[in-house]
């Protein structure tokens, strides 16, 4: 299991991330991440709504209720213009921190 | 027998119960249930423990209830963020058990321009009340035989101390300023709050001195009516 501070600092960009590939709804953002690392990123499903409210508040993304084929209202998230800048951002730093591990990790091994 | 909407409708009660009282977050969470419980039921899960999973891995209303409350734009929220606005603080950071990833740092020169663009209203109102309000408030006391307010005394002392000794505080207080941009590495932590304090401090002191006047012109100006005499 990965600790919670890291999960708690890669929920945004996780978020970000994962909306730059379209508009999505929180199940399928939880789901997703949870299938693209193997069960191993585990969020309290519930806390994932309180940072897309506040990311929205922010203005990073928009929402909009629309209903599904089952007829189910579904409140889908996008991406905003800040929410692009704060992606990319993000992904600069966490390459940086990636890099930077992965650089020492290999020098141990040399 | 386990009835699944029945358990829903308690599950939306506690959450209800916990404070979750707007309608957008409750029917979020309620969607999530639904939809997970289904899933977890089309993989041969009975009901009763496709809920109850579920319902764990939602959380408790009163853990969630803070988070929502943070992150929605509550009467106490806009306060506080209308408070740090004032005090020079214009986003300040609210940390979530999911997030914790911006840091609330804003550079150097972005908390000096806003320090000093918050300043200078203040520093420009109170030159004009010493130039043009003071001298006649004088003259207003002297006609009407009041005295002149303590308060106003003190900070018209102050100012005229800053005004004679301007270069004897100013070339401290940027030598310190340089030396701790310089050296210190816990400084842009509390640089911000610092400025912020001040600034709001500043302000405050100011827009009270002349509400102080105003009220003192009023009451003392008065006196010099005819049926008071």
């Amino acid at each position: 299991m990965i600790r919670k501070e890291l999960v708690a600092a890669s929920a945004e960009p996780m978020i970000l991330s994962l909306l730059a590939k379209g508009e999505s709804y929180g199940y399928a953002i939880i789901q997703e991440v949870k299938a693209r690392s193997d069960g191993k990123l585990n969020w309290t499903d519930g806390m994932l709504y309180p940072v897309l409210h506040r990311m929205e508040h922010r203005g990073l993304i928009k929402s909009r209720w629309t209903e599904s084929e089952t007829g189910r209202k579904r409140k889908y998230y996008s991406l905003k213009k800040d929410g692009k800048t704060a992606m990319a951002k993000h992904q600069e730093q966490w390459s940086l921190v990636h890099s930077v591990l992965a650089g020492l990790k290999k020098e141990q091994y040399v | 027998m386990f009835d699944l909407e029945q358990s829903i409708a308690d599950w939306r009660k506690q959450m209800l119960a916990a404070g979750i009282k707007t309608p957008v977050p409750l029917e979020e969470l309620e969607n999530h249930l639904r939809e997970d419980v289904e899933e977890r039921m089309r993989s041969g899960v009975t009901a009763q423990q496709a809920f109850e999973t579920t319902v764990r891995q939602i959380g408790r209303g009163d853990m969630l209830q803070p988070e929502f409350a943070r992150a929605g734009e509550t009467i106490y929220e806009r306060m506080k963020k209308l408070f740090c606005a004032f005090a020079g603080i214009p986003n300040y950071q609210l940390a979530t058990n999911m997030n914790t990833s911006n840091s609330n740092l804003e550079p150097g020169w972005a908390t000096y321009l806003k320090s000093a663009a918050l300043i200078f209203p203040a520093i420009f109102v109170w030159v004009g009340c010493c130039v043009w309000v003071v001298p006649k408030l004088k003259e207003i006391c002297v006609v009407s035989g009041t005295r002149f307010p303590e308060p106003i005394w003190t900070a018209l002392a102050l100012s005229e101390f800053c005004k004679n000794h301007f270069f004897l505080g100013a070339i401290p207080l940027l030598a310190a300023l340089i030396l701790l941009e310089w050296r210190s590495r816990r400084w842009p932590r509390y640089r911000r709050l610092v400025f912020g304090i001040a600034a709001f401090s500043f302000n405050f002191i100011a827009l009270v001195l002349i509400t102080t006047m105003m009220v003192f012109a009023v009451v003392a100006g008065a006196n010099l009516l005819p049926h008071a005499k």
